[in-house]
């Protein structure tokens, strides 16, 4: 699993470094949310890279003969998103102290993001990058839909004021539930 | 000798083609050559094997065990390689090895550069600069760097000039002199099944239609040459596949020198592989 976490990152290096440059540039012109918007696609983007070019060298047919087989690929497919989110929330927050803009923002748009995340990377094994655009649609979509319209006024109003811890502490739920989902995506699948 | 592998009963469907009750038999210290046109399901056993895909029915078992139920313990044994190298194009073959390196426990990083030094593998290009032969000879080496017990090959020589054919097939021979190892190689160049393998099994349409050692089939099978007239003589179950031409029939028999005992004025001679595939492919049975 090491291995292939080593290879998603070293495959979006570029894009990577690309989208920390954009973060810099939008931090020094156009403030918080703009960096956190910036973050927010890099985090969407990158992982979405990774199954492209996965599926353009038909990687996951080698990966699964691998020992690590079906999960392995899996888990590293999720570090590698981790480790992507974690990198973008510390250099977000670097950048929140260098330009003095709200770093609880920021660091709430990562969990945010980490949330489409779960949402998106089980849907992406199911039905490939070639409709990525609407799974992102969907993951987001969904995602808005349960928080506004199925969580009650009261609720809503007290994770929107406690968003940081709220979503903090859920985060490793929603990472172990997506991987589960993930992992049975997965096991039925042929290639 | 124990088997390396065993393959019983093996179904497995697609729209349009279906492998059926497959049996296949690879004992240790052998080579296996799996044989057969386009589609006849070669890959598809060979995925069935790495659980790539999943079987309708039917059991595998490598070395005892079962590569779905006990994947990881299976596939530390195993090298593949594919018909194509799946490496990603961007990397250099440093990159590469710490790709690969921790997916096996018994990984040796001087094998693996030893193999490169011996293909003359560049260190400082991007795999996607390599011609084909050196995409192979760097999957081989991948392959072939965890020390793995048993080999399988899908179509691995496949577009590869003679040269780098012979110095892979060299390999192969290398490998298997432990009576612990073996290879299943999937080829539809027979030359190649020819020259390095003990036992064939021949995939027609998804079906067995013919299994054994090599060096039987080809000491045994004939290939018989007659006009329409001749071909009345004969009755159905002298002749296992008949092919009619413009100028005559090729059949195929299990045994010429019984048939050439029993028929003096045909004329019988030995075939080879292809000659095989093509009567049992293309002919009709009497």
């Amino acid at each position: 699993m090491k291995g292939m976490v080593y290879k998603d990152l070293l495959l979006v290096r570029k894009n990577l470094l690309l989208y920390l440059l954009m973060g810099l540039f939008f931090a020094m012109t156009l403030g918080g949310p703009a960096v956190s918007g910036m973050m927010g696609a890099c985090f969407i983007a990158l992982p979405v890279s990774m199954f492209s070019m996965d599926k353009t060298s038909c990687w996951e047919s080698y990966a699964l003969s691998l020992p690590g087989g079906r999960r392995g690929m899996v888990g590293a497919r999720y570090a590698a998103a981790i480790a992507i989110i974690v990198m973008g929330g510390i250099y977000t927050v670097i950048l929140s102290a260098l330009f003095s803009f709200g770093m609880e923002e920021s660091l709430v748009s990562a969990l945010f993001i980490l949330f489409i995340l779960c949402i998106m990377l089980p849907m992406l094994y199911r039905y490939g990058v070639n409709h990525v655009g609407a799974i992102v649609a969907a993951a987001i979509g969904l995602f808005v839909f349960v928080f506004y319209f199925m969580v009650s006024s009261e609720v809503t109003e007290f994770l929107i004021k406690n968003a940081l811890v709220v979503l903090a502490l859920a985060a490793p739920a929603a990472l172990y539930l997506s991987y589960r989902v993930s992992c049975a995506v997965v096991e039925e699948m042929e290639y | 000798m124990s088997n390396c592998i065993e393959i019983k009963g093996l179904c497995k469907s697609y729209p349009g083609f279906a492998l059926k009750d497959v049996d296949m038999t690879l004992p240790g210290g052998t080579i296996l050559g799996l044989i057969g046109d386009n589609g006849a399901g070669k890959s598809t056993t060979i995925k069935c094997i790495l659980d790539i895909v999943h079987p309708d029915s039917g059991t595998i078992s490598v070395w005892g065990r079962d590569p779905h139920g006990e994947h990881r313990a299976v596939m530390e044994e195993v090298g593949v390689v594919f018909d194509e190298c799946l490496f990603q194009g961007e990397m250099k073959l440093p990159q590469l090895e710490k790709t690969l390196a921790p997916s096996w426990k018994s990984w040796d990083r001087e094998l693996f550069r030893s193999y490169l030094e011996k293909f003359s593998l560049p260190t400082d290009k991007r795999i996607k600069t390599f011609s084909r032969g050196m995409k192979m000879k760097l999957s081989l080496a991948a392959a072939l760097a965890h020390r793995p017990r048993l080999l399988l090959l899908d179509e691995a020589t496949a577009g590869l000039d003679p040269v780098v054919r012979s110095e892979i097939l060299d390999e192969f021979l290398d490998f298997i002199q432990d009576e612990d190892h073996a290879i299943l190689l999937s080829s539809h160049i027979t030359s190649d099944i020819e020259r390095v393998a003990d036992y064939i099994v021949y995939l027609h349409a998804g079906q067995v239609v013919l299994a054994g050692t090599k060096d039987e089939i080809l000491d045994s099978y004939g290939r018989v040459g007659c006009t329409g007239d001749q071909l009345r003589e004969l009755e159905p179950g002298e002749v296992l596949r008949v092919q009619r031409g413009q100028f005559g029939c090729q059949c195929l028999v299990k045994d010429r020198e019984a048939f050439a005992r029993k028929h003096p004025g045909f004329l019988v001679d030995k075939p080879n592989l292809d000659d095989i595939m093509v009567l049992i492919g293309k002919g009709e049975v009497l």
